[in-house]
């Protein structure tokens, strides 16, 4: 199975960890339920094939239902309520403690979560009516005047996004931008049909966001390519210029169309990427080593005096293809670890990786993956 | 109990304002005020659930949620001009106005499902057409075939969900996934109808490179050419860096250098 969709699997399974089921003929309903997900999984091509079968099959329908009746509070041995419950005479209404425990269930997985502070907060506000009425109409009175219902939603959207946001590499705007909008619904919305909505609004529009910025990636990318392919191609040229010469030439050509387009269709140049710190560090191919991705092994940025040197005394410049052939660029090309061969090379991306997570240490986010068991926010 | 009566108006009074306000709940706020008026008639707590019973008043706050909640959608699928799937939302919301009991018929999920599904591949049609005509800029000529493939498959795509290239690159919502400025994008648009219609003339160009590849081989002497590769091996290492990001944005990020060695 492709490694996106099992993720993608595994984190929407994982959401029936978080609650206690008893009914044998659910729990065996759930795990038919995961096997058909897996099954799907296996024989979608991609995430994408994934995705749209998923939502036509009925299967992400199905998950609903099952989480919500998986989620229908169900009386424990240490809850005290839950026990008055069982006694409780046919037809009888339940005090407002009990009806507050529907509740729980969503107050554990904000818990078990670990970083949902504020919803956490907001379910112990709700809860903390039981210590102030006994009546359920005032109970419905006051969550309604204070907003509580409004309240558990709004803060698991806020501290989801939050959380995504913080972890996000502050210049990928992107992504940044999406959890932003999302955390501003999330502070100001009133009711739930604002929320939906917005959130259909708001989750195209983070799309379009992501789209654009994988563009500007792209063109990073074609252009460290290209400079990368001209490295290759000049020494296979000097081992054998009848061979290899119009490989050399091609290199050199796709240099200037790449320039050409990143300024006819960009209105950028190379300098001007070196001054956006984001494309200048995907001109250096970097390799996330965490689920954050904000640290990466990439070339060596002395790359960049290189692309600066073949792309202007080079490929762009007056000089002939045989003099461009024969010339040495002032900075040579680093190219990246060669850890299939050669084991110092290996312990070298090995401590790379080990020093990328010690840097994100400090954080409060650090390790949060091991912890939240759902990766990414809702949709 | 006339205290619990006011408390009852006051607490439906209190969800019929807020839908009110919120400007997305309109049918909430008629049952709500509906139900306030009503309590507001009864004496008893047993007249209160009886009138309510009678009016269909069990029912009606529930169906008055779901209908919201399809104009909810239905205005954001309009808002993102997405007729059809504002149509799927339209239809369940007037299913359910005429029937309550429509609620619980399921299947137009599954449509809903289907159309963003839909959507999503276009988007992706979208994405894939750009891509390879920037591709197809950055490759040298003899190059340009694969994107240009690339280029006509991302439009039969385009026609395989329903839409055409025309419709799809003139929409609002497709051209927002594009970083061009309008200009370019409009310039790009030309271009890209072009090379949907008709395949470059290379044949002029492929002249024009045998001829510089054989100037090429004839100028460039092996034995100056080989020194000049070992001189530039010499000075080659493989390296590896650590790049992490800033803390703020837009900011710098540091680099790392972990690793130098042999090739």
């Amino acid at each position: 199975m492709d490694s996106t969709i099992k993720t993608t699997v595994d984190g929407m399974l994982s959401g029936f960890a978080y609650v206690k089921v008893s009914d044998p003929s659910l729990v065996s309903e759930i795990e038919q339920y995961k096997a058909d997900m897996y099954a799907l999984g296996e024989r979608s091509s991609d995430i994408m094939a994934f995705m749209t079968e998923l939502q036509s099959s009925g299967l992400m329908d199905k998950m609903t239902t099952l989480m919500t009746r998986a989620a229908t509070p169900r009386p424990t041995a240490d809850q005290a309520d839950a026990s008055s419950a069982k006694q409780r005479a046919p037809g009888a209404l339940p005090s407002v403690r009990e009806f507050l425990q529907q509740y729980r269930p969503g107050y554990e997985a904000a818990v078990a979560h670990g970083f949902q502070y504020t919803a956490v907060k907001a379910y112990e506000a709700m809860f903390a009516i039981a210590d102030r009425t006994d009546d359920l109409l005032t109970m419905n009175v006051l969550l309604e005047q204070e907003g509580h219902l409004r309240a558990m939603t709004a803060a698991a959207l806020y501290d989801v996004h939050k959380l995504h946001y913080d972890i996000s590499d502050p210049n990928d705007f992107g992504v940044r931008e999406t959890h932003q909008n999302l955390m501003n619904l999330a502070l100001h919305y009133k009711t739930d049909e604002e929320l939906y909505f917005q959130m259909d609004v708001l989750t195209h529009q983070g799309q379009q966001a992501q789209y654009r910025q994988n563009t500007w990636i792209l063109v990073s990318a074609m252009l460290a390519l290209a400079c990368a392919g001209y490295d290759i191609a000049k020494a296979k040229a000097r081992g054998d210029v009848a061979k290899y010469g119009g490989e050399f030439l091609a290199a050199r050509d796709t240099i200037r169309s790449t320039c050409a387009a990143i300024g006819d269709i960009f209105g950028l140049n190379f300098e001007g990427m070196l001054a956006n710190p984001f494309l200048m560090h995907w001109l250096l191919n970097p390799q996330t080593l965490d689920s954050t991705g904000r640290v990466t092994q990439c070339q060596d940025v002395r790359n960049l005096d290189y692309m600066r040197d073949v792309i202007f005394e080079e490929a762009l410049s007056p000089l002939t293809d045989a003099q461009c052939l024969v010339r040495n660029p002032v900075h040579p090309f680093y190219p990246t670890l060669n850890v299939e061969h050669d084991a110092e090379q290996r312990a070298a991306q090995e401590a790379i990786a080990k020093a990328g997570k010690e840097r994100l240490a400090g954080k409060y986010f650090h390790g949060y993956e091991k912890q939240v068991r759902v990766p990414g926010p809702p949709s | 109990m006339s205290t619990k009566i006011d408390e009852s108006v006051g607490y439906y009074s209190l969800l019929a304002d807020k839908h009110a306000a919120s400007g997305r709940g309109k049918n909430q706020e008629r049952v709500y005020r509906e139900l306030a008026a009503l309590v507001g008639q009864c004496s008893t707590y047993e007249e209160t659930q009886a009138r309510m019973k009678a009016g269909g008043y069990y029912e009606s706050p529930g169906q008055a949620l779901f209908m919201d909640k399809m104009l909810a959608h239905r205005d954001a699928a309009l808002q993102l001009r997405f007729l059809a799937l504002a149509q799927i939302y339209q239809r369940k919301h007037d299913e359910v106005a005429a029937n309550a009991r429509a609620m619980h018929v399921p299947g137009w999920e599954q449509e809903v499902g289907r159309e963003l599904g839909r959507i999503a591949k276009v988007v992706d049609a979208f994405h894939e057409l750009m891509s390879a005509y920037y591709e197809f800029h950055c490759a040298y000529f003899g190059a340009q075939g694969e994107p240009l493939a690339k280029l006509r498959s991302a439009a039969q795509k385009m026609v395989d969900q329903g839409e055409s290239f025309e419709t799809v690159v003139s929409s609002p919502y497709y051209r927002k996934h594009s970083p061009l400025a309008d200009d370019k994008y409009q310039q790009a648009l030309v271009t890209i109808r072009e090379l949907l219609s008709r395949t470059p003339d290379y044949s002029a160009l492929e002249a024009e490179f045998r001829a510089r590849r054989e100037a090429l081989v004839a100028s460039s002497d092996p034995s100056a050419l080989l020194q000049a590769r070992q001189q530039y091996e010499a000075r080659q290492r493989r390296s590896a860096n650590l790049c992490v990001a800033p803390d703020e944005a837009p900011g710098q990020y540091t680099y790392e250098r972990f690793f130098e060695g042999r090739l």
